[in-house]
């Protein structure tokens, strides 16, 4: 008897979710399990299962996102921009360099 | 139940807000209208990794390198998973990326142009993705599926490149008077562009990807947000707009502009911009150069 894992959709446009596994002998029998373990409150709108044997985990996880410093490729990356937007304003306005015109109520 | 009958009813559902999977039976309307939509959309990541990449080698620092190159390696990923998407609208990814290197499909205006300077990556990496990033937040609310979660991701992602465009340009604008009159003269060179990047103020009681919910948008609102966003920053670091007739009118609520040279936004639609040839040639010898490794794949399809 095959293991088949279980895959929900929580709404409508998001993706889909792992959320366990039955045993059953043969594709519909394990859609029937599926349902009825899993979607019995409601829990999703739609339900996908797949033979674990045809699914295939990649190799050494760990080394998803890379092994060296790579903050460039998030948003980790990149705090203090914020602040730094600020500091830069701040001081062009010193310098009396920032441009007149009107402006949006409530924004800057 | 006729064709009109179940057409009248997905229109019906859209209108409900219901969202719309790539197995759902849909009309040939909406079916056209999404995949030329979403080809375009791919087409155009994948050519605007072509501006930026130019610069790669001339990055003035070594995280900024790495900076741009992961940006570019980004547009190019968003790329394939909207080629994906399309695909299963009904089209090849071959008849895809044949139609847009021999200039039957289209990609976006603002790709069509030359990066003269680092000061025109930071204003791409800033103004042009943050025009972008208002066109792609309305697109959250799209009734196709499969591309609301795809451009949630790729929302995050061009969030992150924002970031980095922010930061560039903060660097220039609070540099020397060189740097700035860089960064000044970048702007002056996209600002139309940009407006063009938005499109030409549209009726929106006539546009098929209102109609089908697949856009939630008019080009002019977006416009306006846009304005709103960033005006007021680039005035805070001293950097003046060039179009005369740029104001917020108070009565309304509204920025009016002045006229962008839709002549020239015509002529880059055409596919007569000033790179648009370039950049082309550079990605059809591109596509004919690999072609041996997408005869692999498929030989390894075969023996499978």
């Amino acid at each position: 008897m095959d293991v088949w894992e279980v895959f929900s959709r929580r709404t409508a446009d998001d993706p889909l979710v792992h959320v366990g596994a039955v045993k059953a002998p043969d594709l519909e029998l394990a859609l029937v399990l599926a349902r009825e373990t899993f979607f019995r409150h409601g829990e999703g709108v739609d339900c996908w299962v797949g033979r674990r044997g045809d699914l295939h985990r990649v190799a050494q996880p760990e080394t998803l996102g890379g092994v060296t410093d790579k903050s460039y490729r998030r948003a980790d990356g990149y705090v203090g921009v914020g602040a730094k937007l600020k500091r830069v304003r701040d001081a062009l306005a010193a310098r009396g360099l920032t441009v007149d015109g009107e402006r949006p109520d409530g924004k800057r | 139940m006729t064709y009109e009958e179940r057409t009248a009813e997905f229109k019906a559902r859209i209108d409900a807000g219901e969202k719309v999977e790539a197995t759902d039976w849909m009309p040939d309307s909406y079916r056209q209208a999404a995949l030329k939509f979403i080809e375009m959309h791919a087409n155009s990541e994948i050519m605007g990794a072509l501006p930026e990449r130019e610069w790669i080698p001339r990055a003035p620092t070594l995280r900024r390198k790495l900076s741009l190159t992961a940006k570019v390696q980004d547009e190019v990923g968003h790329a394939q998973i909207l080629y994906r998407i399309a695909e299963d609208l009904g089209k090849s990814r071959e008849a895809m990326f044949d139609d847009l290197v021999n200039g039957r499909t289209k990609f976006h205006n603002v790709f069509h142009y030359p990066t003269k300077s680092w000061g025109d990556i930071a204003v791409i990496g800033w103004l042009i993705d943050g025009a972008a990033l208002v066109t792609q937040h309305a697109l959250l609310g799209c009734s196709y599926a499969p591309y609301v979660r795809a451009m949630r991701r790729i929302c995050a992602e061009e969030s992150l490149h924002l970031r980095h465009g922010e930061d560039m340009t903060l660097e220039l604008c609070s540099g020397t008077d060189a740097q700035r009159e860089m960064f000044q003269d970048a702007v002056n060179r996209w600002w139309r562009p940009i407006m063009h990047f938005f499109g030409p103020p549209s009726n929106p009681e006539k546009d098929v990807l209102l109609y089908w919910g697949i856009k939630t948008r008019s080009n002019e609102d977006l416009r306006q947000e846009f304005f709103t966003t960033y005006v007021p920053k680039l005035w805070d670091l001293g950097i003046t707009v060039p179009d005369p007739a740029l104001r917020f009118e108070e009565s309304t609520g509204e920025w009016e502009w002045g006229d962008p040279g839709w002549d020239d936004f015509w002529q880059v639609v055409k596919g007569n911009g000033p790179m648009t040839q370039t950049r082309l040639t550079w990605r059809k010898a591109m596509w004919d150069s690999h072609a041996w490794m997408r005869d692999v794949f498929a030989g390894i399809r075969r023996v499978a």
